[in-house]
């Protein structure tokens, strides 16, 4: 059973089926995108759409009530690769960043001799066109070993993710910073266009149309929409139970700190009456008392850097997808606002109960 | 010699050659130009249409006005400008005599 909808295309109305018309619309907007960066040819891409609007009203004359994903894919066949045969090319694809970085190796490879030389060249035409995304169709957080093994040509990218576990031990946790910092900062392939450019795959109209096929195909089984590699559930079983053993000290701590909360809010209420017998708790008691602004201060920043991760972790373990930049950065900043405020205060508090006690 | 390309810029050729003759014979519109194709057994992707056909729209030899259709979206007429008349009949004469050259020298 499949979800179906109206369109309506120059004034006809077809009855189209919702993966139908994702994959129509995902192909016609990569046209429109490819179209309107080559001059004076924005106009084909209309025409492509009047195409498809022309061939959708010949099924529907021949008695075909709804439009289906095999007719958009037929469609996609028939309408093929709509560029001038042998056109000029002109592949002025934007400079990848290992582009950049291969032009910078090209001298030192070239003094060094030939079989440096070599290897060089053929680093360069592998990486020709290439670009780093994460890898959002094959992840298992942030899908940063699926991109580094699209970006270096592996299928399967076990062997990524095993070395950066292993790496990750042996550096003592160094890894997991590089990790967050190539989540943040490479973008996640969200357009077939991105797919095609981390596969190394030329864009043009021709690829466009076959990659959006094979997408449609993937998306056969919808049960399984990630291609399921060797060893990724136990991949997976293995980072979430990482952060689950990561959860037991938060939580402690974050029951710490709701504790301390509780016991400040009943000093504030007068209970300290009943603890008295003993000097230092009651010198202790007094300073809490008189100087609980900063306590609340230090307790409240405790409570968030301890929310922040529990929250984080939860999500990655319950899988429903990545953060949103702009969610990321926020928790980001305000975990790190937090974590430094929390640390601040907590030292300016110790050398001040110090003093109070004649200490210093 | 790349045979592959040789293939591809005489098709090349042929092609707008062709639009030229069936625009000239009256306006027409591009599923009209592929079906018209396929009845001369000339075989061509319907898409690489569309870019040419653009092309030639940019280069002044043809020009398209829009018609509503009873069947479909409304159509592009493309017709022949005065400069693809005048291309046309160059094209007519170098045809002629490429043809018959090829013809002694088969």
């Amino acid at each position: 059973m499949k979800k179906n909808f109206s369109i309506n295309l120059y004034g006809e109305l077809y009855d189209i089926d919702e993966d139908a018309y994702e994959t129509l619309d995902k192909y016609l907007k990569s046209m429109n995108r490819y179209f309107k960066k080559r001059k004076g040819e924005e106009e084909v891409a209309d025409d492509i759409e009047h195409r498809v609007a022309e061939l959708l009203w010949e099924r529907k004359e021949q008695g075909h009530k709804t439009v289906d994903i095999d007719a958009i894919r037929h469609i996609i066949q028939q309408i093929g690769n709509p560029e001038e045969i042998d056109g000029e090319r002109d592949n002025s694809a934007e400079s990848s960043l290992g582009e950049n970085f291969m032009d910078a190796a090209k001298e030192a490879a070239q003094k060094a001799g030939p079989a440096v030389n070599g290897v060089y060249n053929k680093a360069k035409e592998h990486l020709r066109g290439r670009r780093f995304y994460r890898n959002a169709t094959d992840k298992i957080l942030g899908g940063v070993c699926g991109g580094l093994a699209s970006y270096c040509g592996h299928s399967d990218p076990i062997w990524w993710r095993l070395g950066f576990v292993a790496v990750t031990c042996l550096s003592q946790g160094f890894f997991v910073i590089l990790y967050l910092i190539l989540w943040i900062v490479a973008p996640e392939a969200s357009t077939p266009e991105d797919r095609l450019s981390m596969q190394g795959k030329d864009i043009n109209p021709q690829t466009l149309g076959e990659q959006i096929i094979n997408e449609t195909h993937d998306n056969d089984a919808p049960f399984v929409p990630r291609p399921n590699h060797t060893g990724r559930g136990c991949l997976r079983m293995l980072v979430v139970g990482m952060l689950c053993i990561l959860l037991f000290p938060l939580i402690i701590l974050l029951t710490l700190s709701i504790l301390w909360m509780v016991g400040m809010s009943a000093l504030a209420l007068g209970f300290s009456t009943i603890l008295t017998s003993d000097p230092m708790v009651n010198s202790t008691i007094n300073f809490l008392t008189t100087n609980g602004g900063s306590t609340w201060v230090i307790a409240i920043c405790l409570l968030i850097v301890c929310i922040i991760p529990i929250y984080t972790i939860f999500r990655i373990i319950r899988d429903d997808g990545t953060m949103g930049m702009g969610l990321t950065f926020t928790l980001l900043l305000l975990w790190i606002a937090a974590l430094t405020c929390g640390i601040v205060t907590g030292f300016l508090t110790v050398t001040n109960f110090a003093s109070w006690n004649g200490w210093l | 010699m790349n045979i592959e390309n040789t293939k591809s810029q005489m098709r090349k050729g042929m092609l707008e050659y062709c639009i030229l003759l069936l625009a000239h014979k009256q306006p027409t519109y591009a599923n009209d130009i592929i079906k018209q194709f396929q009845d001369a057994d000339m075989i061509v992707v319907e898409g690489t249409l569309y870019p040419l056909l653009n092309r030639m729209k940019r280069d002044g030899l043809l020009q398209y006005e829009w018609k509503e259709s009873t069947q479909g979206p409304p159509r592009k007429y493309y017709a022949l400008t005065e400069d693809g008349e005048e291309a046309l009949k160059q094209l007519n004469s170098i045809w002629d005599s490429l043809n018959r050259t090829v013809g002694i020298l088969k």
